[in-house]
């Protein structure tokens, strides 16, 4: 009864202080203004926020705990030792770059692979994208997402303790970049990322581009990255998913398999066809996006 | 853009990256309480059997293996940095361990701070799971602990793990100063020489 209540005092702080992180910034520098913080389908994402961390963060865990240890049993020893014998920030620039190779090629066949996108689309169904939005994502989507991003850290060996600090970085980053933000960073976005190219991550097409987690390096290495200079007019999936907590949770388990017609109207936009204008990148064989006001 | 609101919106910003900084703190503080505090009371395997419940047992030698140690299980040597004296723990891969478990005094200050894996044994879990569980034991009794878990293969460093040597020199005729430990499959404690022909 005691860790009950413990859970949900620190559910409830944390909602106050994503809040008070994001809301001043989605207040002074928006994406898309005029969003409303009780915007449509916002009970949905706080059932959805309240779920991941009242319960599913708990089940993740656990998961990842037991991987971890089950991971460490595969490996070899000689393996762990040869890596611990370098120096701590080659370890740590190891496991950021490679955590970021797992995690592009992972996002990549969520999107590609039917059956990880019934997963998946739960969070992509969200057509409006603030800090609450983050936490649309179905549970067994995250342990596929976060049993990713840290693989590379579980190969090396690290105890999850180590690592609980890119853990925690990582989580806050992935809520900072569908935050209804827009910080005028210019080229550094290419460099460190930013929400903009999240958001294009979230337009309509399902092969929209920006799978990077953090760095947008993956994507302009493999011709993914996609940066214009204005947000997308709409954001969510063709496919028609239900609103309510149950019915996303349930919807990857009887929806047909078979991959959702796109939108005649949106084409993909890929790197590969794109032209370097200014800090943007824009199509130039292919239709453009369609352009908000 | 107004000073003003220049000055307002780069408030915000200070503001929101100093408390973003705050809540990846308590979140990898709770991240690694968790991993280590919770981990125990997940493992499957509970001791059934009441000799197993007596994890540490205090030897005036350290080849001494009590009677009752069960040849399948995982051996565990413990050095007490103070006394000198050598603690064996033997359980169950899996096992939890309760906080009366780790301090085989109470009443002792005395603390181990080595903690060694001697060997694996087929179809038993890893030392990692053994190594968070009494870990994490350790910090919920709030004492400092610097402990290592060591595989088969583990290269140990003597300055990681000084209370070997007296081990070593007990139980072999191996340098008193060797420079590198070798923890072997079979679970023996090897020296080897970096430079072996200088």
């Amino acid at each position: 009864m005691i860790h009950l209540v413990r859970l949900a005092i620190a559910t409830g702080l944390t909602f106050v202080l994503l809040a008070l992180i994001f809301r001043p910034l989605e207040l002074a520098f928006p994406a898309k203004r005029g969003q409303k913080f009780l915007r449509p389908q916002w009970w949905l994402d706080l059932c959805f926020f309240l779920g991941q961390n009242l319960f599913w963060t708990s089940a993740v865990f656990y998961v990842l705990v037991r991987f971890s240890a089950w991971l460490d049993q595969c490996m070899p020893y000689g393996f762990h030792h040869a890596v611990a014998m370098q120096p701590w920030w080659i370890q740590a620039v190891e496991v950021v770059i490679l955590s970021d190779f797992f995690i592009y090629w992972g996002h990549r066949l969520q999107h590609n692979w039917n059956f990880l996108w019934r997963f998946h689309s739960i969070h992509h169904s969200a057509e409006h994208l603030d800090w609450l939005a983050a936490h649309r994502e179905h549970p067994l989507d995250t342990i596929y997402t976060v049993g990713l991003i840290n693989l590379p850290a579980f190969i090396f060996g690290f105890p999850l303790e180590t690592i609980a600090g890119l853990i925690a970085f990582r989580g806050i980053w992935a809520v900072y970049i569908h935050s209804n933000v827009r910080l005028p960073i210019g080229p550094l976005r290419a460099i460190i990322g930013a929400p903009e190219l999240h958001h294009w991550h979230h337009d309509r097409s399902r092969d929209a581009g920006n799978y990077a987690n953090i760095s947008p390096l993956m994507d302009l290495l493999f011709g993914t990255y996609v940066n214009p200079d204005h947000e997308p007019a709409e954001f969510g999936i063709t496919e028609k998913t239900p609103g309510n907590y149950i019915g996303q949770l349930l919807h990857p388990f009887v929806v047909k398999n078979e991959r959702i017609s796109e939108l005649p109207e949106i084409e993909t936009v890929s790197c590969r066809n794109c032209v370097p204008t200014g800090n943007s990148l824009f199509p130039v064989t292919e239709s453009k996006p369609i352009l908000s006001d | 853009m107004k000073p003003r609101t220049f000055a307002l919106k780069v408030a915000v910003i200070c503001t929101s990256v100093s408390l973003a900084g705050v809540f990846v703190l308590l979140q990898s503080g709770v991240l690694a309480n968790r991993s280590t505090s919770e981990i125990p009371r997940r493992l499957p395997y509970q001791p059934d059997d009441s000799v197993y419940k007596r994890p540490f047992v205090t030897l005036t030698r350290a080849d001494g293996i009590p009677p009752w140690y069960p040849a399948w299980a995982r051996q565990y040597l413990s050095f007490d940095n103070q006394r000198r004296q050598t603690l064996m723990l033997s359980s169950k891969s899996g096992a939890s361990f309760g906080p009366h478990w780790v301090d085989p005094a109470p009443s002792s200050s005395a603390v181990p701070t080595t903690l060694l894996s001697t060997g694996e044994l087929p179809g038993l879990k890893s030392v990692v799971d053994t190594r968070m569980a009494i870990e994490a034991t350790e910090r919920q009794r709030e004492r400092k602990l610097l402990m290592y878990s060591v595989k088969a293969g583990a290269i140990i460093k003597p300055d990681q793990l000084e209370p070997v040597i007296d081990l070593l020199v007990s139980h072999s005729s191996t340098p008193p100063q060797p420079s590198l430990f070798v923890v072997s499959g079979n679970g023996k404690l090897h020296v080897e020489h970096p430079n072996p022909h200088p």
